[in-house]
């Protein structure tokens, strides 16, 4: 055994280095978030009345699906809090971890500095073990910080314990999300697809705890995600969900050191087959290459945003006898503004972020291949910038415009299925197409920024991530209006309960085709790095 | 005809003056040696000919438009490729090849098809699993199977083995043949030895030395081993001899190409029993640029 390591303590500083500042701003994000959020609960809630809101809130069907379940009929402000932050943090605490071992394992094996470090004295686990202690590392230190920063606010209805269950948890299953995506990154020849199969298993966990928390529980036992909730953390503070999580956790690590020392490097488990020796006509065409290039990434986030709305359309249904079944509450089925529409109406501006998200990739694609040394090839032949540039919004512009049409039809006709109650069907496709300007701006600040600041793409993301914020902490933070209209999104009228602003929308668009033309401009100009 | 002009061309990235005043003229049919060490500006002033980059002074004109304002234009009439290949890693080989065949409109698939067959090219493997050598064999495919009458080779065989080699260079002669015009950039000296006809030399940015083959080689040395029948007394004093190593009647030394009548009439009084002469290497001429002062000093 002490063969197969020997080296790890080498590598472990200098992978550490090698993702430092990335992992210390994803640290610090976390708790700053949290912290904020936990500190502004108390005050949110001060009273019987407005605790009975929030469960009333909460306690339907559609949000149970959203959020996960509540427990402790919403009394200790704790449990509130874990209701509405944990499932989300657990995520984002995921998707850190997944990010960081996917480029940890394949992304430089196929970069070939695996087999760099391998040519030396070095034992064969050395680096997946470096990779695991890094991991490892960083969501110890999130456990640490979290339980520092919370015990040290003193906020009223979080214990110690509750604090400590609670990091713990979101660290634990950070682990789980790491270890899992270096069993994945066996299976596949590219970091890419590490990154889609540990992506579209936590896409699954979550699913299938919206349906199991909803319909039948024992689904929920099978989703790490679904283990969370059954913490019932700040209030019975069980400590085996975090132990299960450890457990799958260790149990995938270890799989994964056995595959490691069994594969071939550079191999992957799963066949590769041989391709064609032509290009189809299609590919042949620029607009083709850009779609062929990007085909799988675009059918991934196409599904999995149409999935979601095939299970919230399918509560819709579940949502309705919870309200029949309640007539102190019927008024809020079928009133004005009614909570479906409520509902609906929240689900479309947080899947407008979603598809925001596609539609950059596809995007951004043009300077990760410029980055690559890969435009070169195109520009050396009869391609025109601006052809090429063209060619890239095609994607992106037909999925920020048929994504949303496309998701409206689904949760319309899957909820009228299942729901005498659905909205019309205008309403809904309105609800969802009133945001498609405001994506368009997105994409027309990363056109401006590929022009003119290339080396500061990745700031594009920022728009997703604060648009996020606004709409899923704005009410809790008590943001300031001018701080919520810095988001992009908060723009767009919510319709149907707002009138159509037409100035608004043409205004949206009129700025996203101005920054794709002066980002263009700028495309054309500037020299290109390979 | 011109077919590639550059005009005191200068190229500043911050700070960092990365070309010179580089002035450079192919004339069509035939094949140019452009020659320099790594970060010497080979591959800037190429890309500076490609419209990638813009530079800072000077005009570079290629079929008789501007390199950056016309660049796709240009591109119709021009084949590129890199010294390293980077391809889509998701696309096969010949999906790679047809892909970049098509940017320049219609190509013969006859003519393809027997590209691939003479690199002996596997066009239906993932671009991600192919070596460098694979990966260059899949940018020349597509350079020789396009219609260009203007091939730029940006150190194209630095992942080949000797026998693709060889056939990288019957490929460059049909070029020729067919009175198209190459710009080949390249450390491999043999290389240029074997198929250019004029060379320029880029160092730091500045062209240093440029012109035919043979102009070059009158700058340069022969080497010449020998052996007399008596011991040539006074050999290493004779002007145009260097670096002289002598043991016995045995001896080895460099001539000045222009001092050689004087040297050998010199020999002759002594009796040659046996003379070998090796030509002047490019190498030499490299060399000499690249030691810097030590050489030069040498030299004179």
């Amino acid at each position: 055994m002490r063969k197969h390591i020997k080296g790890t303590g080498i590598l472990f500083p200098i992978l550490l280095r090698q993702h430092r500042l990335r992992l210390l701003l994803w640290l610090a994000g976390l708790v700053l978030v949290t912290c904020s959020v936990a500190y502004a609960y108390p005050d949110m809630y001060p009273d019987q009345a407005s605790r009975e809101a929030y469960a009333m809130t909460m306690e339907n069907p559609a949000m149970i699906a959203m959020l996960g379940i509540g427990y402790d009929h919403y009394q200790k402000i704790g449990s509130m809090f874990a209701l509405e932050m944990l499932l989300f943090s657990a995520i984002a605490v995921a998707i850190m971890n997944i990010l960081l071992m996917s480029k940890l394992t394949r992304d430089d094996e196929e970069n070939g500095i695996l087999e760099l470090v391998q040519s030396r004295s070095v034992g064969r686990l050395s680096y997946l073990a470096a990779s695991f202690m890094v991991m490892l590392l960083v969501n110890i230190l999130l456990i640490i910080l979290l339980t520092a920063a919370m015990t040290a606010m003193q906020i009223d209805g979080f214990d110690f314990s509750g604090i400590v269950l609670y990091s713990s948890l979101l660290g634990c299953f950070g682990f789980l999300a790491g270890t899992l995506t270096a069993f994945f990154a066996h299976f596949v020849t590219s970091s890419r697809g590490a990154g889609i199969l540990s992506f579209g298993a936590l896409f699954f966990f979550y699913i299938l705890r919206a349906v199991g928390d909803v319909e039948a529980a024992f689904l929920s036992w099978i989703s790490p995600l679904g283990w969370l909730s059954r913490a019932y953390v700040f209030v019975e503070n069980s400590w085996t969900p975090a132990g299960l999580l450890l457990v799958s956790g260790i149990g995938f690590g270890i799989i994964a050191f056995i595959m490691q020392a069994k594969r071939d490097i550079g191999d992957g488990l799963l066949p590769e087959r041989a391709g064609s020796v032509y290009a189809s006509a299609f590919l042949k065409t620029k607009a083709g290459l850009v779609i062929r290039l990007q085909k799988t990434m675009i059918l991934m986030w196409v599904l999995g945003i149409l999935l979601l709305h095939i299970v919230f359309a399918l509560i819709l249904g579940d949502l309705e006898t919870f309200f029949l079944e309640n007539e102190a509450m019927q008024a809020f089925l079928t009133g004005e503004g009614n909570v479906m529409e409520q509902f609906i109406v929240l689900l479309m501006a947080i899947m407008a972020l979603f598809i925001t998200a596609p539609v950059i990739i596809s995007f951004l694609r043009l300077r990760g291949e410029e980055k690559a040394n890969r435009t070169e090839l195109l520009f050396s032949r009869a391609v025109s910038r601006m052809q090429l540039l063209r060619a890239y919004l095609v994607p992106s512009i037909i999925i920020a415009v048929l994504l949303p049409i496309l998701q409206a039809l689904v949760l319309w006709s899957v909820g009228a299925a299942v729901s005498e109650d659905m909205m019309t069907l205008t309403d809904v496709l309105g609800a969802s197409v009133v945001y498609i300007p405001a994506i368009l701006l997105v994409l027309g600040f990363t056109v401006l920024l590929i022009g003119w600041i290339p080396k500061a793409t990745s700031l594009v993301w920022l728009f997703l991530v604060y648009g996020f914020v606004v709409i899923y902490l704005g009410d809790i933070l008590e943001l300031p209006n001018w701080l919520r209209n810095l988001s992009v999104y908060e723009h767009v009228p919510v319709y149907p309960s707002e009138e159509l602003s037409y100035a608004a929308i043409l205004i949206l668009c009129g700025i996203s085709v101005l920054l794709v033309l002066i980002g263009a401009l700028g495309y054309k100009r500037r020299d290109i790095e390979g | 005809m011109t077919v590639l002009q550059l005009d005191r061309i200068s190229k500043r990235f911050g700070n960092f003056q990365a070309l010179n005043q580089v002035s450079m003229e192919l004339k069509e049919g035939e094949i140019y040696g452009f020659i320099g060490p790594n970060g010497a500006g080979k591959s800037t002033t190429i890309r500076i000919l490609l419209g990638m980059l813009k530079a800072t002074e000077g005009r570079a004109v290629l079929f008789g438009k501007d390199a950056w304002k016309d660049a796709a234009e240009i591109h119709k009439r021009c084949a590129y490729v890199p010294g390293d290949v980077y391809v889509w890693p998701n696309l096969t080989g010949g999906e790679v090849i047809d892909v970049l065949l098509k940017m320049n409109g219609s190509y013969s698939k006859k003519k393809r098809d027997e590209w691939v067959e003479r690199f002996q090219f596997d066009p239906t493997k993932k671009a991600r699993s192919y070596s460098k050598g694979n990966r260059q064999k899949i940018a020349l495919i597509a350079a020789f199977a396009s219609e260009a009458d203007l091939f730029i080779l940006d150190e194209p065989t630095s992942g080949l083995d000797p026998l693709m080699e060889h056939i990288f260079q019957q490929g460059v002669r049909g070029v020729k043949e067919a009175g198209k015009t190459v710009l080949l950039s390249s450390h491999i000296l043999s290389e240029v030895e074997k198929l250019c006809d004029r060379v320029a030399i880029i160092r730091r940015g500045e062209i240093i030395e440029r012109g035919t083959l043979d102009d070059l080689r009158h700058l340069t040395r022969m080497q010449i081993q020998a052996e007399t029948r008596e011991v040539p007394e006074g050999l290493a004093k004779l002007s145009g001899v260097h670096q002289l190593e002598e043991t016995g009647k045995q001896f080895s030394f460099q001539a000045d190409t222009d001092h050689m009548e004087g040297i050998i009439n010199y020999l002759n009084k002594y009796g040659v029993r046996k003379i070998e002469s090796t030509p002047p290497m490019l190498e030499d001429l490299f060399m000499r640029h690249y030691e810097g002062k030590s050489v030069e000093e040498n030299v004179q």
